[in-house]
């Protein structure tokens, strides 16, 4: 660990964000706080993605089946079998894990390079879509409903829309610790190594499948928690959400429009867009569906058009520029 | 018939060219010679307009070609065959030569062109339906060759023909170049091979950091301090 | 028996379509080395302009193709110039998440414009059906197969000989050097991209007969048409051909043996277990 690390997570600034986050939720309306959680929870998706599309620069189109598995195993264990949804949430977690790494393990084995690896999680991303509609012990293809919230903690109970949010909130806050540990690790700089010249990487001692491998299980186990926390959240386990490789591709998006080299351009990218597209949704009541994929999309193309390494590093760019030196500043220097 | 002035040039923030002044002239064969590294190819990448030039110009036939895309300067004539000879492999030699002839200047021409490409080459001839990609190494350079040929060249500039051959395959390369140059086709040759350049050529320019060092007819450029220094990096 | 040959043949007849989809999308991976994972989306917009067609002039969707082939040439044209010719050869998985983003657009415009529940448009020949011994044959299908063979057939003989042909091959095989026997690499670009993208305005027609579109469906067409391209090799058009009726034989008669929603599995299965044991394609030798 470098001391980078040690100096962001230091970082009064960063902090001030997370306690002002958790103070304002004491007083948002459950509406709000409802837009919060969901946010917090993309932010949790679009980093554990990160650590693989942007670390690794391995473009992974089948992280819905992870956010699935969290989702709608764990909960239909807890249904149909009552396991509570801790032992769900790990047993989940692991089990993705062991899913990223057979697709590690397909990568290496087979050098699929990045054109393929995308390829072929977008295989995987809809043969989950389609195991989960067929499989009717999670839900099939009308989802779960899970009992309501009674605000047992042992029971993955947080107890209403201020608990949740808390919740989300912390979960958020440790994934981009890991993010931030990852990056200034070892580990993150082999996986840089790898991303940018395989060949030279294995030259110097650099081995891309142990690399690889852990990224993924470290990059699938966060998504599959942050999908248990998300069912618990909405109550109603929606497949047609959670395990459409449409899910994937949204959580793409937002972490390359913020920028994938610093864990703050998926964080920022998400408190931006999240609440945006769901303000936007309750504004229009209904009317226009999709604008706000609409505009993901544009914004998608403008950013690799315009800043291809994302909006974040362009704003602390110019922030520099100016002058300025914040935790953002600090992230940068290594994170490239 | 080729003017360059002043040229620079670059990858980057790497500049490798800096100021390079020399012309061609209508029925020269002139080998541009020089180390590793020295600028040889980017020159002839600037001419063929794969590279674009910092500054400086390049007027052949008195018209300015810095800007133009390499199609264009093809087009008038002025034809590179590039390092690596870069052939199409999973096409035949047939099709490698009659794109090398899809030009607007060269295709009314094309059946007769081959011809002399044939004549030239016979091995390509024996060989026309095979898949270039086959081919051994000088072969390929022959299809090269005749495929820059095919557009019915002004100019023809190549990138080290003889690299990567064996010593007979490059005497029968430089054979063919002379033929050519003797029927009046005006030739400029980026070589590191030094004695079969100058063996064959008229005249030479040898570059060294990116600057002309030394021009001259061959055998003054043989034994020239410059040219050896320029060679051994003494 | 008779279920066995009537699910053959039909997986047969459809995968003729899935074919020209993919040729698409290989033709443009071919000169660019970029996939198009807006592809499927690029079918359904030229599924819904057939439609708004139809609405508002009353077309047959055969007849429609006049007017949306030149539009979605137009597309396939703009895609290259504006957007992907920008971010260079370097940046190929850039290419990936800008035809995502694209795909995004595309999707929920037309899910803005046409709404989000499947819609069918009436063809002349929707109803007509053709018996051969016990088997149903539906005149649509077996249309849209053999104009599919026949324009996969013109592609193949266009590619192979004719100069404009030689051309994209050049391009393809060695874009440097086709620069500099003077091929205009940038416009073979282009043109290859409206072809690509043009052609989808034909395929479109071809199944709008007796099947329904919804926006929501432009992801599945594009994950058949990359795991056609991929099965077939790539760049190898003929195997492509063979990966795509291939991919029709075993969806349809994955439905009829395995139950349910797992009987859609199976193309995927297939294709994932060529990747990982032949990633060369199917017919490549190795």
């Amino acid at each position: 660990m470098r001391p980078e690390f040690f100096g962001i997570i230091r970082s009064p600034f960063l902090w001030g964000v997370i306690v002002l986050f958790a103070v304002l939720g004491q007083w948002a309306s459950p509406y709000h706080l409802g837009i919060a959680t969901q946010t917090m929870l993309y932010i949790a998706l679009a980093l554990a993605w990160a650590i693989v599309g942007g670390f690794a620069g391995q473009l992974s189109i089948a992280h819905n089946v992870f956010v699935a598995l969290g989702a709608l195993l764990a909960s239909a264990l807890f249904l149909r079998l009552g396991i509570n949804m801790w032992v769900g949430l790990v047993l989940c977690a692991a089990l993705s894990a062991l899913i990223g790494v057979f697709f590690a393990y397909l990568d290496s084995k087979f050098s699929l390079g990045h054109l393929s690896f995308a390829l072929v999680t977008l295989a995987f991303g809809e043969v989950g879509m389609l195991i989960v509609a067929g499989w009717d012990f999670v839900g099939g293809a009308s989802g779960l409903s899970l009992p309501r919230d009674q605000g047992r903690l042992l029971n993955f109970e947080f107890g209403g829309a201020r608990g949740y949010f808390w919740a989300a909130l912390a979960l958020a806050t440790v994934y981009l610790l890991i993010n931030y540990a990852i990056l200034h690790s070892r580990l993150g700089f082999y996986l840089r190594t790898l991303r940018d010249n395989e060949a030279a990487a294995q030259a110097v001692g650099v081995y891309p499948f142990r690399n690889k491998a852990i990224a993924m299980a470290i990059s699938a186990a966060m998504t599959s928690v942050a999908g248990t926390l998300y069912a618990r959240f909405s109550n109603f386990v929606d497949p047609s959400f959670l395990a459409s490789p449409t899910l994937s591709i949204e959580i793409i998006l937002i972490a390359t429009i913020g920028g994938l080299t610093t864990p703050l351009g998926p964080a920022v990218a998400a408190i931006v867009l999240v609440p945006f597209s769901e303000l936007l949704r309750g504004w229009l009541g209904g009317q226009l569906p999709g604008l706000s994929h609409i505009i993901y999309g544009f914004l998608i193309v403008a950013v690799i058009l315009a800043s291809p390494r994302g909006l974040v590093p362009l704003l602390v760019k110019i922030f520099r520029q100016r002058g300025g030196k914040d935790v953002a500043t600090i992230s940068m220097q290594k994170g490239a | 018939m080729l003017e360059i002035s002043g040229l620079h040039a670059g990858y980057g923030a790497v500049s490798v060219l800096h100021g390079v002044d020399f012309t061609l002239h209508q029925g020269a064969f002139l080998g541009l010679l020089g180390a590793n590294n020295a600028g040889k190819s980017t020159i002839i990448n600037c001419l063929s307009g794969v590279v674009r030039p910092t500054s400086g110009h390049i007027r052949f036939e008195g018209r300015e070609l810095t800007g133009l895309a390499p199609h264009k300067i093809t087009d008038m004539g002025l034809i590179q065959v590039p390092e690596g000879r870069l052939i199409f492999p999973q096409m035949s030699v047939l099709d490698n030569l009659k794109l090398g002839g899809g030009t607007k200047r060269a295709i009314a021409k094309r059946s007769d062109e081959m011809e002399r490409v044939f004549a030239l080459f016979p091995r390509l001839s024996e060989r026309h339906t095979q898949m270039a990609g086959t081919m051994s190494g000088g072969e390929q350079q022959m299809l090269a060759i005749g495929r820059g040929l095919m557009g019915q060249p002004k100019v023809l500039m190549l990138d080290e023909p003889s690299l990567g051959l064996s010593p007979l395959f490059s005497q029968i390369i430089f054979a063919a170049l002379k033929k050519l140059h003797e029927d009046g086709l005006t030739i400029l040759c980026v070589e590191q091979n030094l004695n079969l350049t100058l063996a064959y050529s008229t005249s030479g320019v040898v570059l060294e950091r990116g600057v002309i060092a030394v021009e001259g007819s061959g055998p003054e450029l043989r034994d020239h301090p410059i040219t050896r220094r320029a060679y051994l990096g003494l | 028996m008779d279920l066995f040959l009537q699910a053959l043949s039909q997986g047969i007849l459809v995968g003729g379509t899935y074919a020209l989809i993919a040729l698409g999308m290989a033709v443009i991976f071919s000169v660019s080395g970029m996939l198009n994972f807006a592809h499927g989306d690029f079918l359904l917009i030229g599924m819904y302009l057939a439609y708004a067609v139809f609405l508002s002039l009353n077309l047959d969707p055969y007849l429609s193709v006049l007017i949306t082939f030149p539009v979605m040439c137009l597309a396939g044209a703009g895609l290259y110039v504006f957007l992907l010719k920008r971010l260079g050869a370097s940046h190929l998985l850039m290419a990936v998440q800008l035809t995502l983003g694209l795909s995004f657009i595309a999707q929920n415009t037309l899910l803005l414009t046409f709404g989000g529940e499947p819609i069918r448009v009436p063809s002349v020949v929707e109803t007509d059906l053709l018996l051969v011994g016990n088997v149903i044959i539906r005149t649509p299908q077996l249309i849209a197969f053999f104009a599919a063979l026949l324009l996969s057939a013109a592609f193949y003989a266009t590619l192979n000989f004719t100069d404009a042909g030689r051309r994209v091959r050049a391009v393809q095989q060695q874009p440097r050097a086709a620069a500099l026997i003077g091929i205009n690499v940038p416009l073979v670009r282009t043109l290859t991209f409206a072809l690509g993208i043009g052609v989808l305005a034909i395929a479109a027609v071809l199944i709008i007969p007796g099947t329904s579109m919804a926006p929501a469906h432009g992801l599945r067409w594009t994950v058949i048409a990359l795991i056609t391209v991929v099965l077939g090799g790539m760049t190898n058009f003929v195997g492509i051909f063979i990966g795509a009726l291939l991919i029709g034989a075993s969806e349809s008669l994955a439905t009829l043996y395995v139950s349910g929603t797992l009987g859609m599995i199976v193309p995927y299965a297939l294709f994932i277990a060529l990747v990982l044991f032949r990633p060369e394609g199917i017919l490549k030798r190795t």
